[in-house]
């Protein structure tokens, strides 16, 4: 963060800092980076499934040298599960376990208001930070040198979840009623992720640094396949990279995304294939395509589709 | 706030690229444009590519808003400096009179030039523009303040002493300024004007009656539609379940009190999911109603984000399913399609009653909410009333939608009264207002 804040162009050592940690960034992807860092706001990012947000989190949590806390959600989940639950066992463990001790220290308590007021003497420890679990959201609040969060599909929530969102993420701190507010010394660096299930509430979004991430181009995807899969012979990558843009041109239940793409090329080098044929292509369909449907219209068109990919590479 | 750097006022090229996002249609909370001030305050103006990147993570919060603002951005940030042969030709012997400016053209700094006459748009204030026939005026306006009428003055002198070469070079000079001037108005124009122009179109557009909508308006008319449906679906996309107030809900609250001894810590209460409606619509397509069938057809099949099932029913004399039809890419070709089979017969509710009766009674069921088009004409024919009353038992609801005012239910041949006492609730529809308001009743509450 501090060779940024001192670097001349911030943006461009954050997309060569990432790509060494195996993430090949946009420029759009980096800048949104850099202003989240540097405005201290969570980002919001969009795309269809497999083309890299949950990766992004992983890898700028690398490159900061931060842990990296995650949340998955769904529908249903409340704050019990993300904010935090007092160890229910470990109080009534404590309790039978103090019985003896708190009926010798009001013994001799003359009356009833005593007792009371002896009790209160010993202060709330059963509701102390001892028996607080912190779940992931206190959890980021808490790390002293801050973190990553990555807060995954916040679009499978509900509303009442978006709500307890905004008042963690506007200010950074979270109020526990029974023991006060909690702020983040340092901020946790907040990455949301979005599948468009639903939209997401207009606050939300105001909050947020808005990122999506589309299809890469041909080159930007080569670039990924090569710095995943630096084995893999260039002609090869070549064509079956635009393999698959052609695929995204169709019309496809679910077209492949990046993720899809690395996968079909790591099977094909493990199949020790030296470049794009028909056959090769039919066999292997099924990594790159998820419906049956889908794999049935690509197939009828394998050949053409192949040979397109071999002229325009 | 970035510390140690000041946000720079609410002045300069960006306030005004954000009143240009305005009236594209973005919609730039205060708080998003604090961001976009500090985002460019981090990034700077230097790299074009990085401006650009920089307002769109901070202002554009959909995919839509993105193209929107990257097309903005560059009609924005397309300041061309023209470098016309005669601007660019320096000439030692200026005119002895003139004024700054008259001398400023004459030197030949375009940029100069360039900069003077944006400030004076700037002075008549030529960012208010709201509708393009103000073009001449704001164009006169800003002549004036960079000093025109002086300058015919010394054009006046010129003529006068007969200098034949220097006054075709004025002329020429003042012909080139003046047609700057007019490149800076109509980009104005461009970017503020047209957008308010076509806003205030869709507005009037919203509330007039359906049948008056012009041919030649068509277009926008279902656009704006599509619009309405966007707006409902991202609001009723968003409720799922909702807490049924105060009935606890026993058996989850004992399970999860076992590990604490029984004893309940934690209270939770029953749910009920929300369930996504279906919809069966059957739509009059004779020529009273056609006009209104259609923006309702656009309407529901723009809702299939929140809407389970649908099943569309066209008919006059005869009854066809259309639901096919619709699915296809184009809704114009398939409207048409539509109006082309069963459309401008003339109407017998009876009939198609009595089909839908026949054939398709078993999609029927008690999720199932059932809107009927139609302004109740029934040439005289049997109303087949027990058929509706049937629909409606074994339905959710039946909502009758007629175009047609209130005050004519009832007259002529119209069986209104009767088909309203068999449907749950009659409303009328005039305009594309109402539709999206019973609609978006429809789609929010359990009758």
């Amino acid at each position: 963060m501090a060779d940024l804040e001192a670097s001349d162009a911030p943006v461009d050592a954050l997309v060569s800092g990432l790509e060494g940690f195996g993430y090949v960034a946009s420029r759009r992807i980096a800048t949104a980076l850099y202003l989240s860092l540097r405005l201290k706001k969570p980002i919001l990012v969009e795309g269809a499934a497999g083309v890299g947000k949950t990766e992004l989190a992983l890898s700028t949590s690398q490159l900061l040298g931060l842990p990296l806390i995650r949340m998955q959600c769904y529908e249903g989940l409340d704050e019990s599960r993300v904010l935090y639950e007092w160890k229910y066992a470990k109080q009534l463990l404590y309790t039978q376990l103090l019985k003896e001790r708190v009926g010798d220290l009001l013994e001799d308590a003359p009356s009833m208001d005593d007792a009371m007021a002896r009790l209160r003497g010993v202060g709330d420890m059963f509701f102390s930070e001892d028996f607080l679990q912190p779940r992931p959201l206190l959890q980021s609040l808490m790390s002293d040198d801050g973190c990553v969060l990555l807060i995954d599909e916040v679009d499978k929530t509900d509303e009442a979840f978006e709500a307890l969102l905004l008042e963690t993420l506007s200010a950074y701190q979270v109020s526990l009623p029974e023991i006060g507010v909690i702020k983040a010394s340092t901020p946790p660096i907040v990455f949301l992720t979005s599948n468009n299930i639903r939209e997401l509430g207009d606050a939300l979004k105001r909050r947020c640094i808005h990122l999506s991430i589309p299809l890469p181009s041909a080159e930007l995807e080569s670039r990924i396949v090569e710095k995943r899969l630096p084995d893999i012979a260039s002609q090869l990558r070549g064509e079956l990279v635009a393999f698959v843009q052609e695929l995204r041109h169709m019309k496809l239940r679910k077209p492949p995304s990046i993720s899809e793409t690395v996968e079909w090329a790591q099977s094909l080098l493990i199949l020790h294939v030296e470049e794009l044929g028909v056959d090769v292509v039919r066999e292997t369909l099924n990594v790159l395509l998820k419906f049956e449907s889908d794999i049935d219209a690509v197939e009828a068109q394998a050949g053409d589709l192949v040979r397109r990919a071999k002229a325009t590479r | 706030m970035i510390e140690g750097k000041s946000v720079p006022l609410a002045e300069g090229p960006l306030a005004g690229f954000l009143a240009a996002l305005r009236h594209a249609g973005l919609t730039i909370s205060p708080a998003s444009s604090i961001d976009a001030y500090e985002a460019v305050a981090a990034v700077g103006y230097r790299d074009r590519e990085t401006l650009r990147d920089a307002l769109c993570v901070t202002l554009a919060k959909s995919q839509i808003d993105e193209v929107r603002l990257e097309q903005c951005f560059d009609r924005f940030f397309s300041h061309h400096v023209e470098t016309s042969d005669r601007a660019a030709k320096p000439r030692e012997t200026a005119p002895t009179s003139g004024g700054g400016f008259a001398q400023l053209m004459l030197t030949g700094d375009s940029v100069m030039v360039d900069a003077q006459i944006a400030k004076a748009a700037r002075t008549v204030g030529v960012r208010q523009v709201q509708y393009g026939f103000q073009r001449n005026i704001l164009v006169g306006r800003i002549l004036r303040e960079l000093g025109m009428p002086d300058w015919d003055r010394d054009v006046a002198q010129l003529v006068d002493t007969g200098d034949d070469e220097d006054l075709a070079e004025w002329q020429a000079t003042r012909n080139a300024v003046i047609s700057k001037v007019k490149a800076v108005v109509d980009r104005q124009i461009d970017l503020y004007a047209s957008n308010a122009a076509q806003q205030i179109r869709e507005e009037r557009l919203a509330d007039m009656d359906i049948a008056a909508i012009r041919p030649e308006d068509r277009q926008t008319a279902i656009k704006l539609v599509r619009k309405m449906a966007k707006a409902l679906a991202s609001q009723h996309s968003r409720r799922r379940k909702r807490a049924r107030r105060g009935q606890l809900d026993m058996r989850k609250t004992i399970r999860q009190a076992m590990p604490h001894e029984g004893i309940p810590f934690q209270l939770y209460w029953k749910q009920k999911s929300v369930d996504r409606p279906k919809f069966i619509v059957l739509c009059d397509v004779s020529r009273s109603v056609v006009n209104a069938a259609q923006f309702l057809l656009v309407l529901m099949y723009s809702l299939n984000e929140v809407v389970d099932q649908l099943h569309a029913f066209a008919f006059s004399d005869r009854l066809e399913d259309v639901g096919r039809l619709l699915d296809g890419d184009d809704i114009d070709v398939a409207i048409e399609q539509v109006l082309r089979k069963v459309g401008f017969g003339s109407t017998s509710y009876g009939d198609a009653f009595a089909q839908f009766d026949e054939k398709y009674m078993h999609l029927v069921d008690r999720h199932t909410s059932v809107i009927i088009l139609g302004d109740g004409r029934n040439n005289y024919g049997d109303p087949q009333l027990d058929i509706l009353d049937r629909i409606r038992r074994k339905s959710r609801r039946v909502v009758w939608l007629n175009p047609e005012a209130e005050r004519s239910w009832g007259t002529g041949d119209s069986e209104m009264p009767a088909y309203q006492r068999f449907s749950s609730m009659a409303r009328t529809c005039g305009s594309l207002n109402e539709l999206q308001a019973v609609i978006g009743d429809m789609l929010r509450a359990p009758p």
